[in-house]
């Protein structure tokens, strides 16, 4: 039987990585603890979640069905379904910027939770269903509205925006899942080594993994390249999202900042929505050991400084509208924010920056593990009452203009969400959910291979009086 | 003759250095040594050549041939259609931006993910000279991939060296 390993020596058998462990706090090689932790049984909570959000994701299902079968011409019946569709693509599908730019940027705190950022891209899956019933719901162009697309009645198809924003979805839809599996192909190898009976799966998803000095140098570059791609599409998501199935269904609203205001809204809700996930696996997933204080701060300071950005956006597009004073654009200013939809709008200021502003301000709660992940719940609400706020209003507005005024005869209400919409809220928000959940059973929440590397590249070192954590960055 | 290959399995990443040099002296290349790792050790770690790959080809091939479809179906559907809107040229660049950024990023991606595919090539059913060891404890795999009558000293210099086990990648 052979030794273990002897550093001084260089003999015996090495189990990976204790050869750094030793010279760092740790104790035990975390890679074998991890992979434990993702092949053991799921415990009876997540079974519980996996149920619920099965059972509201099929209420989403009945709930979309119903309206489906209650027709595409009436606009506001879809207004709480739209809202509920771009929410998705406000939260879940901002999150994994968060991977992508600390990668591209070597940012080494977010190691532990980059995995978990990753996850979030299969919520796409969801986010492309029911963006589907919305191509039947957005008018063509023959309603004569203002649009950035070439048309002609008669001539040229009045479907452009339905076709643009189709395909800029696909894409983006593809680049998410190619970078989950990319991302986790060395892990699907790890597992397709260490598991009994769910072998074939991970030989199949490693897709002939071996670790080769070529493959890591390709992982290196695919996930730079499409974390790229990712970026951009998200800004070009936005783009079509806004301005197509938004704003030019709100005569007036002329504001070229507005899409990229949504794209960052959509940053701050992933950052949000990511911060929640990794609480979750902190408090309850039994990750304690591999996310700490560093994830949440780092976390935390970058919800504070999109936070920041948020009243930039606000301010920057508010001040078009209301030193135009147009009479379409007072009626913009009317419909947004300063008539019925007021109290939507305090909220979601409220919400979405005042609470996250005064309180990450405070080094003490930023710095915290329960401080980020209440006022992470604080952005969603606001998010999502910024999305009811437009999309609502835009889908609930009666068209019809005073001929005295040039403006418009009726202001919309705030929209009540029928029990149907409420299905599909239900739905909208369990679906992502279930799906990241039944992800987490084949790709592991925390990276295998992220950690190795992690450990890998650093080892907690004396210094003076204290110990540092010393991290390299290899070129 | 075809290629077979040997797997030398070493604990110590000094040892796997070493073993490179020597067996690069001994006159075997650099396209027939490879190392494998379960974790991405930075590079040149063990000496290892530094490799080739082509995958900024497959975006830029994407954004050609997606720059060069949206091209066409601009310019192709004005011109078909001559109307002046606004008092703008048929041909107008701004509102023709925003489809060739689109067609180029749509078919950058697919080509990326298509060229991530075609690198990989197929799943490998058999794994050649490979251990499991490799992903489940740390060890550090040094395959040679040459001819049948080198195969034998190849394996000798990684036994020579400290190899812990050897692998044929054929039996």
């Amino acid at each position: 039987m052979k030794l273990e390993y002897d550093s001084k020596t260089r003999k015996g058998k090495l189990i990976y990585p204790e050869k750094v462990i030793e010279r760092s706090l740790g104790k035990v090689p975390p890679s074998k603890d991890l992979i434990d932790k993702h092949l053991h049984k799921r415990g009876g909570m997540f079974r519980i979640s996996l149920m619920l959000t099965a059972i509201f994701s099929v209420i989403g299902i009945l709930g979309t069905i119903l309206k489906v079968i209650n027709g595409f011409d009436n606009l506001s019946d879809w207004s709480v379904y739209v809202t509920a569709c771009v929410f998705i693509f406000t939260t879940f599908m901002g999150a994994p910027m968060l991977s992508m730019a600390t990668k591209v940027a070597r940012g080494n705190w977010s190691r532990p939770v980059s995995r978990l950022s990753e996850i979030f891209c299969i919520s796409g899956i969801a986010g492309l269903l029911m963006f589907l019933p919305i191509l039947w719901v957005l008018p063509s162009l023959e309603d004569g509205r203002n649009t950035l697309w070439f048309y002609d009645p008669g001539k040229v198809p009045a479907y452009s925006p339905h076709i643009w924003t189709t395909i800029v979805m696909i894409a983006f839809i593809l680049t998410a899942l190619a970078l989950l599996w990319i991302n986790a192909r060395p892990d699907f190898a790890i597992l397709r080594d260490n598991s009994k009976g769910k072998n074939k799966i991970y030989s199949f998803l490693s897709w002939g993994w071996v670790g080769s000095t070529k493959q890591w140098n390709s992982l290196r570059q695919r996930v730079s390249i499409l974390g790229i791609f990712y970026f951009m599409l998200l800004i070009t998501v936005h783009f079509c999202l806004a301005s197509d199935f938004l704003m030019t269904l709100l005569p007036g609203w002329i504001d070229s900042l507005y899409p990229v205001t949504q794209a960052h809204n959509a940053i701050q809700g992933g950052v949000a929505v990511l911060i929640i996930a990794v609480f979750i696996a902190w408090k309850w997933g039994g990750y304690k050991q591999y996310i700490g204080l560093d994830q949440f701060w780092g976390l935390g300071k970058l919800l504070f400084g999109i936070s920041l950005l948020w009243v930039w956006f606000f301010i920057s597009s508010l001040m078009v509208l209301w030193y135009g004073k147009k009479p379409n654009e007072r009626d913009v200013l009317q419909i947004l924010m300063f008539g019925k939809y007021l109290p939507v709008f305090l909220g979601t200021i409220f919400f979405v920056f005042i609470i996250p502003f005064t309180l990450l301000i405070l080094n003490n709660v930023r710095k915290s593990f329960y401080g980020p992940p209440i006022i992470a719940i604080s952005v969603l609400i606001g998010n999502f009452l910024d999305r009811f706020r437009h999309y609502s209003s835009a889908y609930s507005l009666d068209r019809t203009i005073d001929e005295n005024t040039h403006r418009f005869a009726n202001l919309p209400e705030i929209y009540v969400p029928s029990i149907v919409d409420i299905m599909v809220l239900l739905g909208a928000i369990s679906l992502p959910i279930f799906l990241i959940l039944i992800i987490s059973k084949y790709v592991p929440i925390i990276s295998l291979w992220e950690n190795r590397e992690y450990i890998l590249y650093g080892s907690h070192e004396k210094y003076h009086h204290t110990e540092v954590l010393v991290e390299g960055k290899p070129y | 003759m075809a290629n077979k290959s040997v797997l030398g399995l070493f604990v110590d990443e000094n040892v796997v250095g070493d073993t490179l040099s020597s067996l690069r002296k001994s006159g075997y290349k650099d396209n027939e040594l490879e190392v494998m790792t379960g974790s991405p050790y930075p590079e040149g770690t063990f000496g290892e050549a530094e490799p080739h790959h082509k995958l900024f080809r497959y975006p830029i091939f994407g954004a050609v041939i997606g720059f060069t479809v949206a091209l066409i179906i601009t310019v192709g559907t004005q011109l078909a259609y001559p109307l002046v809107t606004g008092g703008k040229p048929i041909l107008s660049i701004p509102p023709m931006l925003v489809i060739f950024y689109e067609m180029t990023l749509l078919f950058s991606v697919i080509v990326t993910i298509l060229g991530a595919l075609f690198e990989s090539r197929l799943p490998r059913i058999f794994m050649g000279a490979y251990d499991e060891r490799i992903m489940t404890e740390g060890y550090i795999g040094l395959v040679v991939t040459v001819s049948e009558s080198r195969i034998k000293k190849a394996e000798d210099t990684l036994k020579k060296f400290g190899a812990e086990s050897t692998k044929r990648g054929w039996e």
